[in-house]
């Protein structure tokens, strides 16, 4: 059996002990009062205005100190440690359930819900992170538990768990006290087939759909001859040009470059095309395809590598979202209605022009989340290697609040109501004798 | 042999007359003769005849011898006349340990000496003073003016600071003729101006007795540990320690009992100290047996 504190830094507050054995030493006692026929033959004497003196009550003394000290003790928090409390802290666990709220579990919701129930109903102390991205969960998590005060910790992953949802760099991040295990649901699906990319439409060629078919390890993209033509990225450039701006189109759509949706129109300028009036981009989609391009690593070495702006950089409101060596723009964006229009200040024969439309193209495009169409799961065997039991705390016991400062607290409200009994009848003595006399 | 009158018991008795009683009753048991002493019939002088005056004072020899009609006059001889000057300042409210103030003390051996001159027919009267006189009461003489002189004594409640002179000088005035002032007070006042006051008095051929109040803790000074003392006339207060003031307190307060005591044997005044825990049958029975010793005025 031993004693642990909670906040021992309060323990500084024992010092103060000494302010009432100083008051007692230094205060300067109040004379009692009394009245007298007459003062004309007594002789004053001086007292000091305080002295060292011998406490004139020790009991009140030692109440006040003792006050001092329980409150003090108190404000550390103490715990008792008993065998008892540790055993009883080492069986307490503090759960995390890491619930999958990617699109995948969608139509699982009922399921879901019953796992987390169940989960929920087996302990008391459980924190619930919902996270699109497992390995992002399963860190949130760590970092939960990490500042709880249980004896021990344990992760519950909730997910139909799609192959790729959650590595092996996800899992051995955890660290190895904590306990791991996992719930699988919706887990059913082992095969389907959804639309792929609905590529760009070179020159007068058919139009092309994607068709990708999952069956358990299998992925098969089929290649069908769209109903419909896809939606064209509108080309602007001088006459003697446009053989360049046909190759052009034909090397990005055999790149694969996603042909831009229905709703979303793509303009591209080249320069000594005639300019049109454009305005600041006013949708979201134009915003993010902005940021996209600008972002896009690939595109940015392409422009800073070029020979150079070949026209005089566009003012407000285009946006550069590719600059060469110098600094000059040479891929700029704006809105005209609705359609994001890029002016390009290089040839359709430049390398930055191919890597400009292929950048603007997918990223006016959404993107389909293909991760959530994945229908092969994470192997019973492999999640079963990952499942580990809980372990003591590596910190070993770490006293739980309020711990026993309670009753710290009631014994210092105790010895308060004491003093002031004691208090109350050391003054009526005095009293009493005073009218006494 | 009655049992000592303890002050204690007979202050708490609210019939004066009753205490008065009981207490005379006890003190004269052994005293086969008054020690008050009456004056007798003087003649005084002759005037003429009024309307009115009764005709056995017409000095009809006179008459015969000259034809006019004159009454003889006479001072006023029967009785002994006293007033008792009862001090009523806020020191005299003081009880100490004994737990009878000094006030109650005086009512009480002022009430057995009203009632032991007024069985003797003599005339007895109050003033009560603080810095004046606050109550005054003629004297005269039987049992309804006995009666409401105990009364106004019950009532005395202290209070005020003390300046006796005025007082003393008023009470001497008051009295007619020649008497007995009878002073009830603590002495805590100008000492100068009183014993001037006291000596005028014995010079006007009063007689004068001084009753030194006290209670025992006011010689000794029981006071213990560091105190802060309030005077309760004057209200000042003074920090002290009993036991190291004490010797010198004391020494003090004797010079100050000694020296009254002297000065009211240099003018022929009776001076008695009365302690509030004496019996009262005992300070009664001391005072009447200095008088008898002392013998008749002059």
């Amino acid at each position: 059996m031993s004693f642990d504190w909670i906040n021992p830094a309060a323990l500084a507050g024992l010092a103060v002990v000494a302010g009432p054995v100083l008051v007692h030493l230094l205060r300067r006692q109040r004379a009692p009062r009394v009245t007298f026929p007459t003062i004309q033959f007594l002789v004053s004497t001086r007292a000091a205005a305080t002295r060292f003196r011998r406490p004139s009550d020790l009991l009140l003394l030692c109440l006040r100190v003792a006050i001092v000290a329980a409150a003090a003790v108190a404000a550390a928090q103490p715990v008792l440690v008993t065998g008892w409390r540790r055993a009883a802290w080492e069986q307490r666990v503090s759960r995390a359930l890491v619930v999958d709220d990617s699109e995948s579990l969608a139509a699982a919701g009922s399921r879901v819900r019953d796992a987390v129930a169940a989960e929920r109903q087996a302990a008391t102390d459980v924190s619930e992170i919902r996270a699109t991205n497992l390995g992002d969960g399963l860190k949130q998590a760590v970092a939960l538990l990490g500042g709880g005060d249980a004896g021990r910790s344990e992760i519950v992953v909730i997910s139909d768990f799609q192959l790729g949802s959650l590595t092996a760099v996800d899992v051995n991040a955890v660290p190895a006290q904590i306990g791991l295990r996992f719930v699988v649901v919706n887990a059913t699906h082992t095969a389907g087939g959804f639309p792929g990319l609905r590529t760009l439409q070179a020159n007068r060629s058919l139009p092309i759909a994607q068709e990708i078919t999952l069956d358990g390890p299998r992925t098969r993209v089929t290649m069908l001859h769209a109903p419909t033509p896809a939606r064209e990225v509108t080309i602007l450039s001088p006459p003697d040009q446009h053989d360049a701006v046909a190759s052009l189109r034909r090397i990005v759509a055999a790149a694969g470059a996603p042909a831009p949706p229905g709703d979303r129109g793509l303009t591209l300028i080249f320069a000594g095309s005639p300019v049109p009036e454009v305005g600041p981009l006013t949708s979201g989609w134009m915003i993010g395809a902005l940021l996209s391009t600008s972002a896009d690593e690939h595109l940015r070495a392409i422009a800073s590598a070029s020979r150079g702006a070949t026209a005089p950089g566009l003012p407000s409101p285009w946006i550069p979202v590719a600059r060469d060596a110098a600094g000059h723009a040479v891929v700029s964006v704006a809105a005209m209605k609705q359609q994001l229009v890029a002016f390009v200040s290089a040839a359709p024969t430049d390398l930055v022009a191919a890597a400009a439309l292929q950048s603007l193209l997918s990223a006016v495009a959404p993107q389909p989340s293909w991760p959530e169409r994945e229908v092969e799961r994470i192997s019973a065997s492999q999640l079963a290697s990952w499942t580990r039991d809980a372990k003591p705390s590596a910190g070993g016991w770490r006293p739980r609040s309020p711990g026993d400062a309670r009753w710290c607290w009631t014994i210092a409200l105790l010895l308060l109501v004491i003093e002031g009994i004691v208090r109350r009848s050391r003054v009526d003595v005095p009293e009493e004798q005073a009218h006494a006399a | 042999m009655t049992p000592a009158l303890d002050p204690r018991v007979l202050s708490a008795i609210s019939d004066l007359e009753l205490v008065a009683r009981v207490t005379v009753d006890g003190t004269i048991a052994g005293l086969h003769r008054s020690p008050f002493h009456g004056y007798s019939a003087e003649f005084s002088q002759y005037r003429p005849y009024r309307a009115g005056d009764d005709f056995k004072y017409v000095d009809w020899k006179l008459y015969a011898r000259t034809d006019r009609v004159y009454t003889k006059q006479f001072r006023e001889t029967t009785n002994l006349l006293a007033l008792m000057a009862v001090d009523a300042s806020a020191s005299m409210g003081y009880a100490g340990t004994t737990g009878v103030t000094k006030a109650s003390y005086a009512q009480l051996l002022g009430a057995a000496l009203a009632h032991l001159l007024s069985g003797q027919g003599d005339g007895i009267g109050l003033v009560v003073y603080d810095t004046a006189v606050r109550q005054f009461i003629p004297s005269r003489t039987g049992r309804s003016h006995v009666r409401s002189l105990l009364v106004a004594l019950s009532r005395l409640e202290p209070g005020g600071p003390t300046a006796a002179a005025s007082a003393l000088r008023r009470a001497s005035e008051l009295l007619k003729r020649r008497g007995l002032i009878i002073v009830f007070s603590d002495l805590y006042d100008d000492e100068d101006a009183v014993e001037r006051e006291l000596r005028r008095a014995v010079r006007m051929g009063h007689e004068v007795a001084v009753f030194h109040v006290l209670t025992p803790d006011e010689v000794t000074l029981e006071l213990t540990g560091e105190v802060e003392v309030e005077d309760l006339e004057s209200r000042q207060t003074i920090l002290t320690r009993g036991s190291a003031v004490r010797p010198e307190y004391q020494r003090r307060f004797g010079e100050f009992l000694e020296r009254w005591r002297m000065r009211c044997a240099a003018h022929g005044i009776d001076y008695m100290r009365a302690f509030t825990n004496a019996p009262l049958d005992d300070t009664l029975r001391g005072f009447l047996l200095r008088r008898r010793a002392a013998g008749p005025p002059r």
